[in-house]
């Protein structure tokens, strides 16, 4: 009996069918004859504008930890690793999210000038090492109890990587990962919930954030959101709860399936445990804002579509909910400019050169294009003499 | 125009090109087997026009991102068309385009239950064949948050396939 894995691969419709153009040489030939937008004066006043950065950018491009020593500082050095987890290509983590293709090519030299004006104070913030449960038995266990559910007896077949166990109404698993675990709950597929009052969506949203908060994380109960994914007897609601730290919000976050009568269907979430490595300095959000600028000359920028919205409550965990759907039609030849709207702190997880993972801070800067798109840029500001970034630096071209 | 840009190009778009249009493919219905190469194109002249920008260590990864958006934008324009050609009755645009090319029912149910990213995530690793640093390249995520959404996205598909074949 093939397993649901190979049934998954085996549905490929390009399964042992290569692509081959009709005639790559013509194509190429093609494009290659295309204008090429970054000739145009936009995109060379913003080098010139940007040059003057690059030195202490080319610092920041780059992710790791590992123990150098500062003198006269106990904080260690972050050395960022390359591989596995990370690979070079990952520099300083950023991303754009704009609404359609169209905007992604003008989003290539926006001048980055007005809106709101970003302070010059440098700042500190913690960062933390990041530590998985030792035991992951005996926290899915915990994690299913806190949520009021049996989950049975976890098992491991893999030495420990990974758990899964089978209760009489709910299936549970557990994975570990670099840092931290996630864990898994759901109903088995002969549970039916039972026919009860429905509930609005504000309670479920409450009953979701009770939940994740019974597992031991410090929860974002105003950034939690729910949205309803069928309608009528078989209604499902599902609730994203964001894990904080230090009062931050974090990349992390809980989801709970809850049926309509307020039934736990399925949980994802993820367990750790933070420890301090020490305040560091940051760059100035202003002093960041170069920053965006010069990586983009060093490394991807990777660029992602908005999701367009498929209810009238945005699906999603919050911190993916930016940019709108649309179709703007624009000239690529046009540099946009681009007005700040926000700036916040956010904590992320990056694994580190000894294989340690680390949450540390970063600037999420969220502007708006002039023709309309929403542009999203993320760097960790860490200040350059604590950063050690040779593992992950992409030589100039 | 430096002749080793050009060179870079070539190599690319050999190297890449098979790839792409596999990843197209997969997910091109309602458009047909005639756009195939136009979208393959389309997103050729971005890396084109971004060379400098591709990351030589995850350059595949980084032109599927550049062809989610030319699809999404293709398949936008496909049905704007459908719905004009039949103004009486528009065509529905809420199927995935995986639902039209999946021989296997459980498969095609489960996958039909899942959210979009859940289902993008999944199939990228299944039938693509991408890493998790990969599909962070691709959604602009760090791998450890790749991970876990990998994770749970093929959680949920066990669950969503395992109740189909109950029902």
């Amino acid at each position: 009996m093939k397993s649901l894995e190979e049934r998954l691969a085996q549905s490929d419709p390009s399964r042992a069918r290569s692509y081959e153009p009709t005639d790559l040489g013509a194509m190429v030939a093609r494009v290659m004859a295309s204008p090429h937008p970054r000739h145009d004066n936009a995109w060379r006043s913003f080098r010139v504008k940007m040059a003057g950065s690059m030195a202490a950018a080319s610092l920041l491009t780059g992710l790791g930890v590992t123990a150098l020593g500062l003198a006269g500082s106990t904080l260690p050095i972050l050395s960022f690793a390359s591989s596995p987890a990370h690979s070079k290509s990952d520099g300083v983590y950023f991303s754009v999210v704009a609404p359609s293709a169209n905007e992604w090519r003008t989003s290539l030299s926006p001048e980055l000038a007005g809106g709101i004006a970003l302070s010059s104070a440098p700042a500190r913030a913690v960062a933390y090492a990041m530590s998985g449960p030792r035991d992951g038995a005996t926290t899915l266990v915990a994690v299913a109890r806190a949520v009021g559910v049996d989950v049975g007896r976890p098992v491991t077949s893999n030495g420990g990587a990974s758990y899964t166990s089978k209760g009489p109404r709910y299936s549970g698993s557990l994975a570990r990962h670099r840092g931290y675990s996630t864990w898994s709950i759901i109903t088995n597929p002969s549970v039916r919930p039972s026919p009860q009052s429905m509930l609005t969506d504000a309670a479920l949203l409450q009953r979701a954030v009770r939940l994740a908060r019974r597992t031991g994380m410090s929860v974002d109960a105003q950034g939690s959101s729910a949205g309803p994914l069928m309608s009528g007897a078989a209604a499902q609601v599902r609730v994203f709860v964001p894990v904080r730290a230090n009062g931050r919000g974090t990349d992390f976050f809980d989801e709970f399936l809850l049926s309509r009568v307020g039934m736990l269907l399925g949980a994802w979430g993820q367990s750790f445990t933070l420890r301090s490595l020490g305040e560091y300095p940051l760059l100035s959000p202003r002093a960041g804002v170069a920053q965006i600028a010069a990586q983009r000359n060093l490394t991807p920028s990777y660029l992602v579509p908005a999701t367009p919205p498929t209810s009238s409550i945005p699906l999603g965990p919050p911190a993916l909910r930016s940019g709108s759907g649309g179709n703007a039609s624009t000239n690529p030849l046009t540099g946009p400019i681009l007005s700040w709207r926000s700036v916040s702190v956010r904590y992320a997880s990056f694994t580190m050169v000894n294989g340690s993972t680390f949450l540390l801070p970063t600037y999420v800067y969220v502007g708006v294009l002039s023709h309309g798109a929403h542009v999203t840029f993320r760097v960790v500001p860490i200040k350059p003499t604590y950063l050690d970034l040779t593992q992950v630096q992409r030589p100039r071209p | 125009m430096a002749p080793s840009r050009e060179r870079r190009f070539r190599a690319l778009a050999s190297e890449a090109t098979p790839a792409i249009g596999a990843y197209l493919r997969r997910r091109l219905y309602p458009l047909g087997p005639a756009d195939l190469d136009d979208l393959v194109e389309e997103v050729l002249l971005v890396a084109w026009r971004r060379l400098d920008d591709i990351p030589g260590d995850a350059q595949i990864p980084w032109l599927i991102g550049v062809a989610r958006n030319v699809l999404r934008n293709a398949h936008r324009k496909r049905r704007r068309a459908m719905q004009m050609e039949s103004q009486l009755r528009p065509m529905p645009n809420d199927a995935a385009a995986e639902d039209h090319v999946i021989a296997d029912e459980g498969v095609r149910v489960a996958l039909a239950s899942l959210s979009e990213d859940d289902r993008e995530i999944l199939l990228l690793h299944a039938w693509d064949g991408r890493s998790t640093s990969e599909i962070a390249a691709i959604f602009a995520v760090t791998p450890n948050a790749a991970a876990v959404r990998l994770s749970r996205a093929q959680d949920r598909f066990k669950r969503s396939f395992t109740a189909a074949v109950v029902e």
